[in-house]
């Protein structure tokens, strides 16, 4: 009877002992071009330990504060450090920087662990009594150009110089993002003028205002980012003609679909020279219509030759992809499909190809950085909506990310 | 290679060990008050009342280049005053302090 005391008191101490808490604290870090979470597990004793069982099943991470959105990373990782006790890294392409998350690891055979208020340093939590233009500009202004995000999708203000023979071309383009019940929206103005040099006509001015707004919503599903989107753009283009002036209007409105692939490319992203992003296939459909105003040449009022109703369809398929690479360089290529309803030539793509210089790490001054210009090159070429016209331009432009990070 | 919450650490020692050397700040206090709350004050808070002229800001930002391995022009460029300490002691992990030393 002792004996089986002693057996029992002996299994109860060693289920204590398994069942003993390990603590843990978290650092959250940028490095390669990603971000990730480091714990360091400690035991009861405050030995630095590794748990047997880091399945990513066992590991949940979240934002504090928000009782849904929690995601498994997408890879669990052990590190052993010349310095300090081996740590484990938490890698997920979902992870956002300027941010805080909270970790909860749960043991096969003890209480779960929890590690909350892991926060990015840059993480700026709502200052009380902050003056209502400082808070107006970080909430809404800054995070509408900063460049997290969709690398392919420029926050831009930008200035573009088309160096073609036939033609000369400027452009102003304004298209900052704003979160709005979780909504993405992303309003765009773009002015822009060209002058096509004609042989048989001498110089045609052009003017083109083109404005536009889109709502977006997206979420997780297990490992994929998926989005529904919609979109309205209005172009006015104003041709300066000999025989007099006349104005084309077109609209187009738009559906579509987007399943992003980012976190599918974890693994490859380890590597410090080269990061994926932005990769995703977007599905959609556009109606579209157009028309032309002229003058009369008399009484001057505008006769309008107007397709009447959203009558034009053109279903879209949309491959986009972004790789920075080498620290300062970042190549976008999009290439668009359509099969638009009115064209009897079979299908007609739009491609795009932007190549960025990062310029954050070579400007010297820190305000330099915070408000660096990136410079980009552009090569777009094809036919595209609402007119597909035949396009074909190389651009240098500015673009601007508030932050340096 | 060190792990990051090491890095932090060692960074946050660093950082109040210079500041607080050549500004007449306690070290303890400078981490209670101006490093570890969770917002903490920006560093031109600090610098206005602690930091008497470009001379002393000169050498604290020397003691930190020697301590981090990094460039002088590196950290001065880092630093900036509508910053907390934490940040500019990120910017300067992620440019790579430590990284030079022996293993």
């Amino acid at each position: 009877m002792r004996l089986l005391a002693v057996v029992i008191s002996l299994l109860v101490a060693s289920s204590v002992a398994c069942r003993a808490q390990i603590t843990a604290e978290g650092a959250f870090f940028y490095d390669r071009g990603h971000y990730w979470i480091e714990l360091a597990f400690r035991d009861a004793a405050g030995r630095d330990t590794i748990p047997p069982d880091l399945a990513v099943r066992r590991f949940e991470i979240r934002k504090p504060g928000e009782l849904s959105g929690s995601f498994a990373p997408s890879k669990v990782e052990v590190v052993s450090r010349d310095k300090g006790g081996p740590v484990v890294i938490l890698a997920s392409g979902r992870l956002e920087g300027r941010s805080c998350y909270l970790v909860k690891y749960t043991p096969p055979d003890a209480a779960p662990v929890v590690v909350d208020s892991i926060c990015d340093p840059f993480f700026t939590p709502p200052r009380k009594g902050e003056c209502g233009a400082r808070t107006f500009f970080r909430n809404y202004v800054a995070p509408a150009f900063q460049k997290e995000g969709d690398a392919y999708n420029l926050n831009q203000l930008k200035y573009e110089y088309d160096f073609s023979d036939d033609k000369s071309a400027t452009s102003v383009a304004l298209e900052p993002r704003f979160k709005i019940g979780g909504l993405d929206v992303e309003p765009l103005f773009e002015q822009s003028r060209v002058v096509y040099r004609l042989e048989h006509a001498g110089k045609t001015p052009t003017e083109k205002r083109s404005f536009g707004i889109s709502a977006a919503a997206s979420g997780w599903v297990a490992a994929l980012r998926l989005g529904l989107a919609m979109s309205y753009r209005d172009d006015r283009l104003a041709l300066g003609l000999a025989a007099g002036d006349s104005v084309v209007p077109t609209e187009a409105l738009a559906v579509e679909g987007r399943v992003r692939f980012d976190n599918l490319f974890d693994r490859a992203n380890r590597y410090c020279v080269s990061v994926f992003k932005g990769v995703d296939v977007v599905v959609g459909q556009a109606w579209y219509r157009t028309g032309e105003y002229r003058p009369a040449p008399s009484r001057g009022d505008e006769f309008p030759n107007y397709t009447p109703r959203w009558n034009r369809r053109a279903p879209y398929v949309n491959l986009r992809g972004t790789w920075t690479f080498l620290y300062g360089f970042q190549l976008s290529y999009s290439l668009q499909t359509f099969w638009p309803s009115v064209l009897a030539n079979g299908p007609t793509s739009f491609q795009s190809v932007r190549f960025r210089l990062l310029l954050r790490d070579v400007l010297p001054a820190q305000e330099g950085r915070a408000y660096h210009p990136d410079v980009e090159l552009a090569y777009d070429t094809g036919k595209r909506l609402p007119l597909f016209e035949k396009e074909e331009k190389i651009s240098i432009g500015f673009t601007f990310g508030l932050y340096p990070w | 290679m060190s792990s990051w919450l090491a890095l932090r650490k060692r960074m946050r020692l660093d950082i109040a060990k210079a500041f607080s050397a050549r500004s007449g700040a306690d070290s303890q206090d400078f981490l209670r008050i101006f490093y570890d709350p969770l917002t903490p004050p920006l560093i031109g808070d600090f610098d206005s009342q602690y930091i008497s002229d470009e001379a002393v800001l000169q050498e604290i930002l020397s003691a930190l280049s020697e301590a981090t391995g990094l460039k002088l022009s590196l950290v001065r460029s880092y630093f900036s005053r509508t910053e907390t300490f934490a940040q500019f002691g990120e910017h300067l992990l992620r440019a790579g302090a430590y990284s030079k030393e022996k293993k």
